[in-house]
């Protein structure tokens, strides 16, 4: 009898010699290593981007804008925690102090998911003439399409790669490590295309990277669970 | 003697390390903290099956087992998500007639399950337990409960929302 050690399988008649006897070394996982695998694949994917779209202009020559520096550290924060959130869960044990480290982690998240968003309503409400003209141009969808679509695409492979690292683990949470994968692989995902989005609109920034975020937390939430369950 | 923390703790990295001596070791004592876990959760028929379940679930899962991290509670994470999955289990066969099927051990086991969880609902108040059975056992909408509870849509989604955080913490204390 082969019992494998990962996800899959179904139960098979049962014996601790059959188990033993199927033993192999295992590396323990190590969150550490999946948030490194998850920067990695962002760097890949910023740099793949740059070289297929080419990188804001200015930035080339360090020129750093000060509301694209705080885009890209907002969104790889979101990332971050929220991956840390999400693995932490692949390692579970039933300890009250872990459970409310764990909540605080995903409020964290959520405090950081909404910053783009309300910065973007207080701008847009504290100076209504100029910002709703600007707002009708940054709410045609045409403007939005690219980063909803780019920032899609990487949050799909960087999503993809950390619920395959997820399913080394043993997530007892599905539903809510279906989230916070999706709010991480859309925090890097949008990280990513943040190197090349010329748009230094705060209302922008609050409508269509908070929109590409959104959806792939919606799409890690409907997705990942059914992967991770075991 | 039943082994302390440390030593499984112990047995459990030299079982990670590939090593079998320690490993064999290891799921005796699981099996026998198992047994013991279960015992007041389901019915004693049930109890090998899910017993083996877990110690399945063990070896799948093994590298998700921190060696800095007390072993034991992560023991239980696991034993709590395999009962967990056996009353689901046993509720959806129970709500489909399944249970019929099951002539060798004829309608033992759902009913002994169900007092389990029975167990759990009655300690909720009573608008979050009937809401509960309603849409998350028979399968209720949320619009069906709410007309037959009285209570509004919005109201019964946070009873349903509340009752089930409150389990989870009353399975939680039970460890």
């Amino acid at each position: 009898m082969t019992i494998s050690q990962g996800n899959g399988g179904t139960t098979q008649p049962f014996s601790i010699d059959d188990l033993v006897a199927d033993l192999t070394p295992v590396n323990p996982v190590r969150i550490r290593d999946g948030i490194a695998m998850a920067l990695a694949l962002t760097l890949f994917i910023s740099v793949a981007i740059s070289f297929y779209l080419g990188i804001r202009s200015g930035l080339a020559a360090g020129n750093f804008e000060t509301i694209f520096v705080a885009r890209t550290f907002a969104l790889l924060a979101l990332g971050g925690v929220s991956a840390y959130a999400a693995m932490s869960l692949a390692r579970p044990a039933v300890d009250t102090n872990l459970r409310k480290v764990e909540t605080t982690a995903s409020r964290i998240v959520l405090g950081m998911a909404s910053v783009f968003p309300i910065l973007a309503l207080i701008y847009f409400f504290a100076d209504m003439p100029r910002s709703s003209v600007e707002a009708v141009a940054i709410f045609d969808p045409s403007i939005g399409r690219e980063c909803l679509t780019y920032s899609g695409l990487s949050a799909l492979a960087i999503g993809s790669a950390i619920t395959v690292w997820l399913r080394r683990g043993a997530v007892v949470s599905p539903e809510r490590a279906g989230w916070l994968t999706g709010l991480a692989a859309g925090g890097f995902g949008a990280a990513a295309y943040s190197l090349f989005c010329p748009m230094d609109s705060v209302v922008y920034i609050g409508t269509w990277f908070t929109m590409a975020v959104a959806m792939a937390a919606v799409a890690g939430r409907l997705v990942v669970p059914s992967l991770l369950r075991w | 003697m039943a082994a302390n923390e440390d030593s499984l703790r112990h047995l459990m990295t030299k079982a990670q390390q590939g090593d079998k001596r320690s490993y064999a070791l290891l799921l005796e004592e699981c099996q026998k903290w198992l047994k013991r876990y279960y015992a007041r959760k389901i019915p004693p028929a049930a109890l090998d099956d899910l017993v083996q379940e877990t110690l399945i679930s063990v070896h799948r899962k093994l590298s998700s087992y921190d060696p800095s991290r007390p072993f034991l509670p992560w023991l239980a994470a696991i034993g709590r998500y395999r009962w967990i999955d056996h009353l689901r289990k046993v509720y959806r066969a129970d709500e489909t007639g399944l249970e019929e099927e099951l002539l060798a051990d004829p309608a033992e086991e759902p009913v002994s399950a169900k007092v389990s969880l029975d167990k759990l609902l009655d300690m909720l108040p009573e608008k979050q337990a009937s809401v509960i059975r309603m849409v998350k056992i028979q399968g209720l909408s949320i619009t069906e409960a709410a007309a037959m509870t009285g209570q509004s849509e919005s109201l019964v989604k946070v009873n349903v929302h509340r009752g089930i955080k409150k389990m989870n913490v009353l399975v939680e204390n039970s460890e």
